[in-house]
């Protein structure tokens, strides 16, 4: 017995006891959205049978749809900007990660305005083709912008993934190839892209992922998809338990593919270790050739990032100051503080859950950790539902035992504090561990070889090592944060703007020209943010 | 005395054991060479030894302390373990003088800088005090990894393949040096190596690894000159197998 203790406690400590109280902290909203399966649920029949077909096949084809044009805008693009010398190629290499900064329902305002210049088409073909016609060309239309402009926002994620996946490497195999007299076009299709596979599927289910989880554009669209569904169901019809059954298809839709992900990483090997990891020498591309490859290169950047930016100045000129400045600037600053707090702890928990998972040896404390990680897979709607129910249980906790809370957590700052830790953990959390088995390799066992325990190890070495790191996560928290729509409207406290929910309020009452100004403060953020982030990248690499 | 007595390890997922069954013991000031090709389990072995990996059944002990087995377990930071890295590991965020201290808590400054520049004067680094792990050669980088090790008087101090990255002449200069540091101070140490003459050359004992077994284990000139089976007797005359 005094064996099995020993045994025990020797794996019992702070450290394991902070990892499973995180994790399961992490996981609990969505453990909630489980547990409400077991409610009754006599609407759903009708909600199954009705508007459920109809929110599958529209997510289904926004996810087709903006993961073939993502795939247009990103391949070439990253393609050139690695291999190829051409005109302004330095300039485009960082910029074609700033449609990133532009939020997809800031993009919808934008181009849900190009739908009125359509108009007359519309007429013209209710003229010659009927009714049926026209009403069959305006849905194609609206689900045409709506695919570009998701697009032209979410391509960065494949971009950024394929760029370095062109560059570095890959780098001893194109040689290879071109040592066996292949031309680039060839070299390409049959070595670089097929070598690419999985940071391209990588790249491709972050933007499955922010298409399942996008609530303003495809709500200003009309464009009904589950995310939306959730909010009808939830919000509009009072059905709860409707709504968790629609989130629980969700998320098996969300782990459908990250299964399919996992195993089309795991089955092949795509690089050879060290030998591959080493920049190249780029070509410089004939007079003619540059300059196409300079106009392919700007399309995707002038969709998703200075159309909408300059559409967005222009309508700041002309609005017409529904508010005060200084009440606009204060909720700026309320909005980034809340956005900065949330940041500095969700890096500073991930520090401490990367830290923890190098520390221990115990596979059921890493693998809770890294299902702990899947937040960000999850949709913003799901886990606000999930907080919802959690919290709403906490304050109700006075039903079932004696003892309540001398506050009510739903709908407070702490509920929203917390589902955007829950959401955005991950963001912080992987590259954070990649730099941490990268930069820190063995130190950890040096550290307690030298005689010194685990927090000195963490103190001494980790944190030093990895500030600028935790500071490019947090900058990468921090521009999400201050995009995120969905859960802030499920969440926020009455009167509490976001600069988000202060756009898109405006937006969808109409006064198109007012929601610049806090459009163009989030985007600015996200710019600054990328500059760093870019910057951090391109060190790290050298 | 330094004791491992039939230590077995098999990692999650993997069909065949590590290590299985390995037994030696090293005396006072003796030095061990563990050789063996690589897969062997002789880093395997050595992280068993250091408290880095648990071991699925026997037993380690040092000076009469048991460091694992029966229920016991000490954790790396109290078993007084000395560990020098393929590489050095040295934390590239600190001097060269500050990797030293590392290991030096709870002492006072002054002494802690006696003790740094003494052990630097001691692989002749002096000199090389203030500069970053990167600014120095990988040679000094393994001389200064020895030294963080020593610094702390350990039981006995583990060797992981440490000429691994270095050119044939800097490895014959650097192993002499290393003997002579171990030998001038008397400690007890494990090499790790998958070179014959590295392993002659370091140790007063060999043991030699075959697929996690120890196939012989000796004094070095019995190990040399009496290979008990022909794969010993290949590995200790650098003939591999297949070859």
């Amino acid at each position: 017995m005094s064996l099995l203790w020993r045994t025990f406690s020797k794996k019992i400590n702070v450290w394991s006891v902070g990892a499973l109280f995180g994790s399961l902290l992490l996981l609990a909203p969505f453990i909630a959205v489980f547990a409400g399966i077991l409610q009754d649920n006599a609407e759903w029949s009708h909600i199954a049978q009705t508007v459920l077909p109809q929110y599958l096949i529209n997510t289904v084809i926004l996810i087709f749809g903006v993961s073939l044009l993502s795939l247009i805008f990103a391949v070439p693009t990253a393609w050139l900007v690695a291999n190829f010398q051409f005109p302004l190629r330095n300039l485009l290499n960082w910029a074609l990660v700033l449609p990133l900064a532009v939020p997809t329902f800031a993009a919808a305002f934008v181009y849900y305005d190009l739908l009125d210049w359509l108009i007359p088409l519309l007429l013209f073909i209710r003229e010659y083709a009927g009714l049926e016609a026209s009403l069959l060309a305006e849905s194609i239309l609206r689900y045409g912008v709506l695919i570009v402009l998701l697009s032209s926002v979410l391509y960065p994620y494949v971009f950024i993934s394929l760029r370095t996946a062109f560059s570095r490497d890959q780098r001893v195999y194109s040689e290879a190839a071109q040592m066996l007299c292949r031309s680039p076009r060839e070299i390409f299709w049959g070595i670089s892209l097929p070598l690419a596979r999985p940071m391209l599927v990588g790249g491709l289910s972050l933007v499955i992922m922010e298409v399942i989880n996008d609530y303003g554009a495809v709500n200003f669209f009309g464009v009904p998809t589950l995310t939306e569904g959730i909010f009808r169901t939830w919000f509009g019809l009072e059905d709860r338990s409707s709504g968790l059954l629609l989130a629980i298809i969700m998320l098996i839709m969300v782990y459908q593919l990250l299964a399919f992900e996992f195993w089309l990483r795991k089955r092949r090997r795509f690089t050879e270790g060290s030998q591959a990891n080493s920049p190249k020498q780029l070509l410089t591309l004939s007079k003619s050739a540059g300059r196409y490859a300079t106009l392919l290169c700007t399309i995707p950047l002038l969709v998703g990032f200075i159309f909408p930016v300059f559409r967005f100045i222009y309508w700041a000129s002309l609005s017409a100051t529904l508010y005060q400045p200084s009440e606009f600037f204060t909720q700026a600053l309320t909005s980034s503080s809340l956005a900065l707090g949330a940041s500095i702890s969700i890096c500073l928990m991930a520090l401490f859950l990367a830290y923890n998972m190098e520390l221990h040896k115990s596979k059921s404390i890493q693998k809770l950790i890294r299902v702990s990680t899947l937040g960000y897979a999850v949709p913003s709607v799901v886990t606000g539902v999930g907080v919802l129910v959690l919290f709403g249980a906490i304050d109700q906790m006075d039903a079932w035992c004696r003892y309540s809370l001398p506050f009510i957590l739903s709908g407070s700052l702490l509920a929203i504090g917390f589902a955007y830790v829950v959401r955005f953990f991950s963001v912080a959390y992987q590259p954070l561990h990649a730099s941490m088995q990268s930069v820190c390799k063995s130190f950890n066992e040096v550290s307690s070889l030298l005689g010194r325990n685990k927090w000195d190890g963490l103190r001494l070495i980790y944190w030093p090592l990895l500030k600028v790191h935790l500071l490019a996560c947090a900058a990468l928290v921090f521009i999400d944060i201050t995009k995120e729509l969905p859960l802030t409207l499920i969440l926020r406290p009455s009167g509490f703007e976001t600069l988000a929910t202060y756009a898109y309020g405006f937006a969808k009452e109409g006064y198109i020209y007012d929601c610049a100004l806090p459009a163009l403060l989030i985007i600015g953020l996200g710019v600054v943010g990328l500059f760093f982030i870019n910057k951090w990248i391109e060190e790290s690499f050298t | 005395m330094f004791k491992v007595e039939n230590i077995s390890k098999r990692y999650a997922n993997a069909e065949l054991s590590a290590v299985t069954q390995v037994s030696f013991e090293v005396g006072p000031g003796q030095l061990l060479s563990l050789l063996g090709e690589s897969g062997s389990g002789k880093t395997t072995l050595l992280r068993l030894i250091a408290g880095l990996e648990t071991p699925d059944c026997g037993s380690i002990t040092s000076n009469g302390v048991r460091l694992v087995g029966q229920g016991s377990w000490v954790e790396p930071e109290k078993r007084n373990v000395g560990l020098v890295f393929q590489g050095g590991a040295l934390f590239p965020h600190m001097t060269v003088a500050k990797n030293v201290a590392y290991g030096l808590k709870d002492k006072a400054k002054s002494e802690v800088e006696a003790i740094v520049a003494e052990h630097l004067e001691l692989v002749k680094l002096s000199d090389k005090a203030s500069r970053y792990p990167h600014e120095i050669s990988a040679g000094e980088r393994q001389r200064i990894a020895l030294i963080r090790a020593i610094v702390q008087k350990p039981d006995i101090i583990l060797l992981d393949e440490p000429y691994s990255n270095l050119d044939a002449g800097l490895t014959i200069d650097l192993r002499d040096q290393v003997k002579a540091i171990l030998l001038a101070k008397g400690m007890t140490g494990i090499l790790v190596t998958h070179d014959p003459m590295d392993a002659q050359h370091f140790a007063d004992k060999i043991a030699i690894l075959r697929n996690g077994k120890l196939l012989q284990f000796g004094y070095q000139k019995e190990v040399s000159e009496f290979p008990n089976c022909s794969y010993c007797s290949m590995l200790i005359n650098g003939i591999r197998e297949g070859l």
